[in-house]
């Protein structure tokens, strides 16, 4: 596994906060995705909670941010999308640019991929998974790999 | 998007949200009639967040992975202060080479953080919207360098450059080998250039600002524990207190509005944070807004020279980690670490493995009621910037709840 988050060809980032119930499917998947992806030296999974921020010092070519977000489906569904369907108001305020605006300055020239998984629940605080987002997790992990297999 | 919200009614001066600060704050400052501030008063309105409520119960190994989700711009300040109360706690001391480890990723962090508080100065400074495209590009890319570094660092050391697994209970997961030592150390060198010429950059934007030389002064002692980490043995055990901010803000009102709580050391507020550092461990003698600033940037030499000597004393075959034999018998565990704002000073009682008692006196806590006195004798008109000078960050610092005499909840709207 790649030892930085700036210098890897493809990152694996992985959104959330395990205190907020489903909100937590990215980092429950770190783990997992690690063991998967072990031995990839071109590659990086990380953690980076809400992390946008992080956005503008990235170097990689492909980018695979994993969240918990509600598309409408049914919980624990998973869904490939694009930053087009990130909401450009999304996590807009006083002090800061919204999430789009970096994430629309990388895809310039970086491929970015968003691999979504539908919440049945994310109360605050509330503390693990719900069965229905616990149980795409097999499936979420072979999906990533699949879109990160070049860099393997 | 939130509008904000600057009113004057009666020699008021009310804004709210303050702008570019981490979280949501609020400034109420009584005036004169010529905006002269005599009562200035900051205050955190984000919401409660009840960190030291929930993890009552908890195992220990829980702390550090939920506190550092208290701040995404410093999550290995808390992991490291977590993990350092529950080791007091339990009677734990970790190995040479991964406390040496740890402290550099606590560096590291604030070789990432400063660069970042900078870019939110630069407005400042009259370096935004009018300004010379070009150098302020390149400052900007000076900045995405060093914090690129800084975060590299985070990343090798702490196995994430976020959220660092390897910042365990008992010391650092693992060393790191001698590859990593030589690349790391070969990037501080460009830390360094990178530094120097931001550090160039910025003394010239102080110079060049028409702010007061006196802006944002205070009469009130500095806090720091440590110049690059931390020193538990150094905080006041028996001297601080904590209190309610109905008691201490200039109306009952702006109390009642106010999430934070008042630390206050010998009955008076502290300031901490860089210029905090300086003051007490190299001899800083700059006082003010203006001082804060000039240590901040100081400070970065400081950090990436400390950095590099840890490199050299680190040992890459040494112990990391010692086992966690102790589950703890209540004893009261402190753990500071010296963050990119000042002291941040986790405190809790371990019981039989699982957490008893929290408590986080993180640094803007410390420097509420501070920045509130050293906004009075200035135009209002400066109060954004003396705020964002010492301390933009609010986050960190929401965790009031009020008890009554027993005990029991009172204002559950606030937890």
């Amino acid at each position: 596994m790649n030892e930085s988050i700036c210098d890897a060809e493809a990152l694996v980032a992985c959104c959330g906060n395990p205190l907020y119930g489903d909100n937590g499917f990215g980092t429950a998947l770190v783990p997992v995705l690690k063991q998967t992806l072990d031995g990839a030296t071109r590659v990086k999974v990380a953690d980076i909670g809400r992390g946008y921020f992080l956005f503008g010092i990235l170097e990689c070519t492909k980018l695979v941010l994993v969240d918990s977000i509600d598309f409408g489906g049914s919980p624990g569904e998973l869904k490939k999308l694009s930053t087009a369907n990130v909401d450009e108001e999304r996590y807009a305020d006083h002090q800061c640019w919204q999430t789009s605006t970096p994430l629309n300055d990388l895809e310039a020239r970086c491929d970015v991929i968003i691999v979504a998984c539908q919440p049945k629940s994310w109360k605050q605080i509330e503390f693990g998974l719900t069965d229905e987002v616990k149980g795409s997790i097999p499936v979420a992990t072979e999906l990533i790999r699949k879109e990160v297999e070049e860099f393997l | 998007m939130h509008q904000k919200e600057v009113t004057s009614l009666a020699n008021v001066v009310e804004m709210a949200p303050c702008t570019r600060v981490e979280g949501h704050s609020k400034l109420v400052l009584e005036t004169n009639d010529d905006g002269i501030v005599e009562k200035g008063n900051y205050f955190s309105i984000t919401p409660v967040r009840n960190f030291e409520k929930f993890l009552i119960g908890k195992p220990m190994e829980f702390a550090p992975l939920a506190t550092s989700r208290i701040c995404g711009i410093c999550p290995i300040t808390h992991s490291c202060a977590s993990v350092e109360a529950v080791e007091d706690s339990i009677g734990v001391e970790p190995p040479k080479d991964g406390m040496l480890l740890r402290e550099l990723a606590a560096i590291a962090n604030k070789m990432h953080s400063h660069p970042l508080h900078s870019i939110l100065i630069f407005p400042d400074f009259g370096c935004g919207i009018g300004y010379d495209k070009n150098v302020y590009a390149e400052a900007m890319k000076r900045c995405q360098g060093m914090r690129k570094i800084a975060q590299n660092i985070i990343d090798v050391v702490g196995g994430e450059g976020i959220h660092a697994p390897d910042i365990v209970i008992g010391g650092m997961q693992r060393n790191i080998s001698e590859l990593a030592r030589s690349k790391l150390m070969s990037n501080l060198r460009t830390y360094e250039e990178l530094a120097n010429a931001h550090a160039d950059f910025m003394m010239g934007l102080f110079k060049d600002s028409d702010y007061p030389a006196d802006m944002g002064m205070h009469e009130y002692n500095v806090f720091a524990t440590h110049l690059t980490h931390g020193d538990r043995k150094a905080f006041p055990m028996d001297n601080f207190n904590e209190e309610l901010p109905n008691n201490w803000y200039s109306s009952l009102e702006v109390g009642q509005e106010a999430n934070n709580t008042i630390c206050l050391i010998g009955g008076e507020p502290v300031e901490v944070g860089p210029r905090a550092r300086a003051v007490k461990f190299k001899g800083f003698t700059m006082k003010g807004a203006m001082g804060i600033q000039i240590a901040r940037i100081r400070e970065l030499s400081t950090l990436h020279h400390r950095a590099e000597n840890i490199l050299d004393e680190l040992n890459t075959s040494g112990a990391t980690k010692v086992s966690v034999a102790g589950l703890g018998d209540g004893k009261l565990g402190i753990g500071i670490n010296e963050a990119a704002r000042g002291a941040n000073v986790h405190m809790t009682k371990v019981l039989d493995g699982r957490i008893r008692y929290y408590n986080c006196l993180v640094p803007t806590t410390w420097n509420y009621p501070t920045i509130s006195k050293a906004l009075e004798g200035d135009h209002y008109k400066y109060a954004e910037p003396i705020v964002r000078a010492y301390d933009p960050c609010n986050s960190c610092a929401t965790h009031m709840i009020v008890l009554d005499p027993e005990k029991a909840v009172i204002e559950d709207k606030l937890i």
